[in-house]
């Protein structure tokens, strides 16, 4: 016998009882579990209703068709696993695509952010100076008193043989915090592109002017303090170039005639015009009172200076000094 | 031993077995579950229980995807294939026939041979299915 149930789907109790136990158990938002309910109801009825049609009595149809739903508490877990998988994949990649955004948008502050100039070097008291081209072709103005101080004082430390020239100025004076600039026109001028390697220097009580004499001389290279930047020259330039100085000293009559004669034999002796010459573009000693008045080159003032600091005689010079250009370390100016 | 073998076979091919079914029309979860019994000879009864978490997450998964529809008078959700859906059961099949055929090579000369006409089978069933993939 064939039992036809009419009842509508929502009637059969133990259906209902059985989908209002999954619908608790669902961990899903109300929408999608009551449409999860209705899936499983429309499962139930129909099979329900085919059971029927195949001749099983009522309560049989309706517990083949909960035995086959099987646990409630199951089903609701393992629909709301099936699910919730795909919402946790959906919400990584949110996460994935707000990490991404997040590394883009650091790149982008990193690139923009202002930091300190990559081609810069720092040194003590001269300020930023650009690496490019050269730190020895840019420089700043220095205090001329304090870049003479620095001149006097030893060097500090022992400077290997080999270094190019610019190695060792920024060894020798930027370690000391002197500025310098190599003057290119005139090694250039003198047909030397390039300059052999730079001696050594094992002493570091030395004072700094007296290793730059030394050093730079071996190649032919001279300097003097402009403005407190020590320029280097080559050193058949520097002495074309005569400068006047005048140096009070003083001494009695016949001091002066032996410090002239000192000067003389001492300081370049080559560089002087003799006795009685005059008009040449050679170096001039003339004596006035307690003065003499010197017309050299940069290279004889400065050794001259250092020769009357050496005499141990009190002494002041004008003019090479007013212009920042030289000065004597005893000089009272 | 067998009932778990076949339950290991009936778990594996669970994906391929709604998919492959599903490719040839929509279908909802019902008539799905009978197609599969009636295929299978009644060999393959999947349970309820078992069908309907499947179909959510093959749906999840974005290889099917599902509709509500009224027109014959009873609310029901149809279910059909979609292209990611089409692409995972090319990739799935060819996966189970190669190892099919490695298995099958393994047992050459230990069992007698398949039919001939059996280019297809659903796991535990004597029903074979032309075409392919």
């Amino acid at each position: 016998m064939v039992v036809i149930d009419s009842r509508p789907e929502a009637e059969i109790p133990e259906f209902e009882q059985y989908l209002d136990r999954v619908q608790q158990h669902l961990g899903l938002s109300a929408e999608e579990n009551l449409e999860v309910v209705e899936e499983l109801r429309g499962h139930l009825h129909q099979q329900y209703q085919e059971l029927l049609r195949q001749g099983h009595p009522v309560s049989h149809a309706i517990s083949d068709c909960l035995e086959q739903m099987g646990n409630g508490d199951h089903l609701a877990n393992r629909l709301t696993t099936a699910n919730r998988w795909t919402q946790l994949r959906a919400r990584n990649e949110w996460f994935l695509f707000a990490a991404i955004c997040l590394i883009l948008g650091l790149v982008m502050v990193f690139q923009w952010w202002p930091r300190p100039r990559d081609l810069t070097v720092q040194f003590p008291e001269l300020g930023l100076m650009e690496a490019e081209p050269s730190p020895s072709s840019i420089i700043t103005p220095s205090d001329p008193q304090q870049s003479l101080r620095q001149l006097e004082s030893p060097i500090g430390q022992r400077i290997p043989a080999g270094l190019s020239l610019s190695s060792f100025l920024d060894r020798a004076l930027g370690q000391n915090g002197l500025a310098y600039r190599i003057d290119h026109q005139s090694l250039l001028g003198q047909g030397r592109e390039a300059v052999p390697p730079m001696g050594a220097w094992h002493h570091p009580e030395s004072r700094l002017r007296t290793v730059l004499d030394l050093i730079l001389n071996q190649r032919e290279l001279g300097w003097e303090l402009q403005d407190g930047i020590v320029m280097v020259q080559s050193l058949s330039h520097q002495q074309r170039g005569h400068s006047r100085a005048h140096y009070q000293v003083p001494l009695s009559e016949h001091e002066w005639e032996s410090l002239i004669t000192v000067i003389r034999e001492t300081v370049e002796p080559d560089s002087w015009e003799e006795a009685g010459q005059s008009g040449s573009d050679r170096g001039q000693i003339l004596h006035f009172g307690k003065q003499i008045i010197v017309k050299n080159n940069l290279q004889v003032h400065q050794q001259l200076s250092r020769l009357l600091d050496r005499l141990e005689v009190p002494w002041k010079s004008t003019g090479l000094a007013n212009q920042g250009i030289l000065s004597g370390s005893g000089g009272r100016q | 031993m067998t009932d778990r073998f076949e339950r290991d076979l009936l778990r594996g091919s669970l994906d391929l077995m709604v998919l492959s079914l599903l490719a040839e029309e929509p279908r909802y979860g019902y008539s799905l579950q009978q197609k599969i019994r009636e295929s299978s000879g009644d060999q393959i009864q999947l349970p309820a229980g078992t069908l309907y978490p499947l179909l959510h997450k093959l749906e999840n998964e974005g290889w099917i995807r599902s509709s509500w529809d009224e027109s014959t008078g009873r609310k029901r959700k149809w279910y059909e294939l979609t292209k990611s859906g089409r692409k995972r059961l090319a990739s799935q099949a060819a996966q189970w026939n190669r190892y099919v055929g490695a298995i099958r090579g393994l047992l050459e000369g230990v069992v007698p041979p398949p039919p001939k006409t059996s280019r297809y089978r659903f796991p535990m069933t004597g029903e074979s299915r032309d075409g392919g993939y």
